[in-house]
């Protein structure tokens, strides 16, 4: 089979995925290709799953390191493709409450996860024409800003909740989330950890 | 990051009018939105006793390979969700009531589309309601399903206006679409919370009554105004029927006349096919002989002349 954008998406065990990446100094050309690749990986990967949307990704998980994240504008319209573009983001703020919700990562196959998050933050980073922009959210897309921020400091979800014997779920064939049996799939993973 | 989507059971045909099949408006627009769908539950797989073609809405699971379940017990209908674990149940037409210890099983509860303006129009017959009784407007409502028929807080509404001569077909297939609209903006906001429902106003319900076989015949003591709704409330179920020499005959499509004819009598005047009642005459357009096919009323004046009072 042919190479598709999709297989530029590394996974785990790649030890890539736990190093922080770089701050991005200027915005070249370079840097539009590499967002157009994220895009087109994170399309890809989407059309390749039956259950599943891809709302995300930071640089790294198509093995480049650099604090470059993209997140949908529309996280329940697979036909809506567009996406905001954050460099260097940080999160200022974290606020409200914690709360709990499923997860999934593209470069963690089939494993979601409930995971506590702040339901508001705030976030700094420089927008696609190197202007510095701040954001604040709250909801599942504070939870995303989370997630993808934390690829940039090369953390996982699952880091969230490695002492939840009761947060990891398999996503079956059909859709549906199972819980995991914590002890024999995850605790001692070999790929995971 | 990536998302799982919701996992939906469905409930029910989306026959939301007696005797009026759908066209799967909503399990079809839930499967195009990328829901997945796992499973039809429906109390019957044929649109009425007498017709026994298979629903558009077994069609439409089949297709897309979601598994249909015929009339489960609770108990089993239980057991099922137990295994499963939906995110949502979506109901339309199921046709039976639903158990609250069942609503609870789901996550997000079950999201029913029910064709009025609640809390008006409670009950099986909305749409034939709103034509029996010559409403200017009706509507669609989404609520959150309750045990008590038709009384669970509402999610989203909209507005239809009547202009007074819609089929049933037509305000049924209106209706559902924009339900099913209404339903998919919603199910997003349901899930993450930004969306509550609002409880109905309980001193403001009303209840329709069924409609029964018998309320069909046509009663020539009523107004040719009031028999013309009938005909299009009845259509499909029970249809508006007269009987003549021992033929029963049910009336399709029909207006009004000034013109006076024999009360109770099918007679041909000018060239129109008019039924007698109260203060003038119901002039018939298209009409179905028992056991025939429907046909316009000149084709039946050739055929079933001698029904005819000359
Ligand atoms: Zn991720």
């Amino acid at each position: 089979m042919s190479k598709t954008p999709k297989d530029t998406i590394i996974t785990l065990p790649n030890p890539h995925l736990r190093q922080r990446s770089q701050k991005v100094g200027v915005i070249t050309q370079q840097t539009h290709n590499y967002i157009n690749q994220m895009v087109a990986a994170t399309l890809d990967w989407e059309a390749s799953r039956n259950h599943e949307l891809g709302i995300a990704l930071a640089a790294i998980q198509i093995d480049l390191k650099l604090r470059i994240i993209i997140i949908r504008e529309d996280f329940e319209d697979k036909n809506n493709k567009n996406f905001t573009i954050l460099i260097n983001p940080v999160i200022t703020k974290y606020e409200g409450d914690i709360v709990e919700d499923y997860e999934g990562c593209l470069s963690i196959k089939d494993i979601y996860g409930k995971v506590p998050r702040y339901n508001k933050v705030r976030v700094k980073a420089t927008d696609i024409n190197g202007e510095e922009t701040r954001l604040s959210a709250d909801g599942f897309i504070a939870r995303v800003l989370q997630h993808e921020v934390d690829h940039t400091n090369g953390k996982l979800f699952i880091d969230h909740i490695k002492d939840s014997p009761k947060a990891f779920y398999h996503l079956d064939n059909d859709g549906q989330l199972t819980p995991l049996n914590y002890e024999q799939e995850i605790a001692n993973s070999t790929i995971l950890w | 990051m990536n998302k799982k989507l919701p996992t939906v059971l469905f409930f029910g045909n989306e026959q939301i009018a007696t005797g009026i099949s759908s066209s799967a408006i909503t399990i079809k627009s839930l499967i195009d939105a990328n829901y997945s769908v796992q499973a039809n539950v429906v109390h019957n797989a044929t649109n009425n006793r007498r017709n026994k073609k298979i629903t558009d809405n077994i069609t439409v699971a089949e297709q897309n390979n979601v598994p249909v379940i015929v009339n489960p017990s609770n108990q089993d209908l239980l057991l099922f969700i137990q295994q499963n674990n939906f995110d949502i149940g979506v109901l339309v037409a199921y046709g039976k009531i639903i158990p609250q210890n069942v609503i609870d099983m789901f996550k997000f509860g079950i999201i029913n589309i029910h064709p009025s303006l609640l809390p008006l129009h409670r009950g099986p017959t909305p749409i034939e309601s709103v034509i029996l009784q010559n409403s200017k407007t009706t509507g669609v409502s989404v609520m959150s399903l309750s045990a008590k028929m038709d009384a669970g807080p509402i999610i989203a509404q909209k507005e239809l206006p009547l202009n007074g001569s819609e089929s049933k077909k037509q305000i049924a297939e209106s209706l559902l679409s924009l339900g099913s609209q209404l339903l998919l903006s919603a199910i997003p906001k349901l899930i993450d919370g930004t969306l509550l429902p609002t409880k109905q106003i309980e001193r403001l319900a009303s209840y329709d009554n069924k409609i029964s076989k018998q309320d069909g015949i046509i009663n020539p003591q009523k107004t040719a105004d009031g028999l013309e709704k009938e005909v299009r409330a009845y259509l499909g179920w029970p249809g508006s029927r007269l009987e003549v020499h021992g033929t029963w005959l049910t009336v399709t499509k029909a207006s009004t006349s000034k013109i006076p004819a024999i009360k109770g009598i099918l007679t041909l005047i000018d060239g129109q096919l008019l039924y007698g009642c109260n203060g003038g005459s119901l002039k018939i357009e298209q009409i179905k002989p028992s056991g025939k096919k429907e046909m316009s009323a000149a084709a039946f004046c050739n055929g079933y002349a001698h029904l005819l009072n000359k």
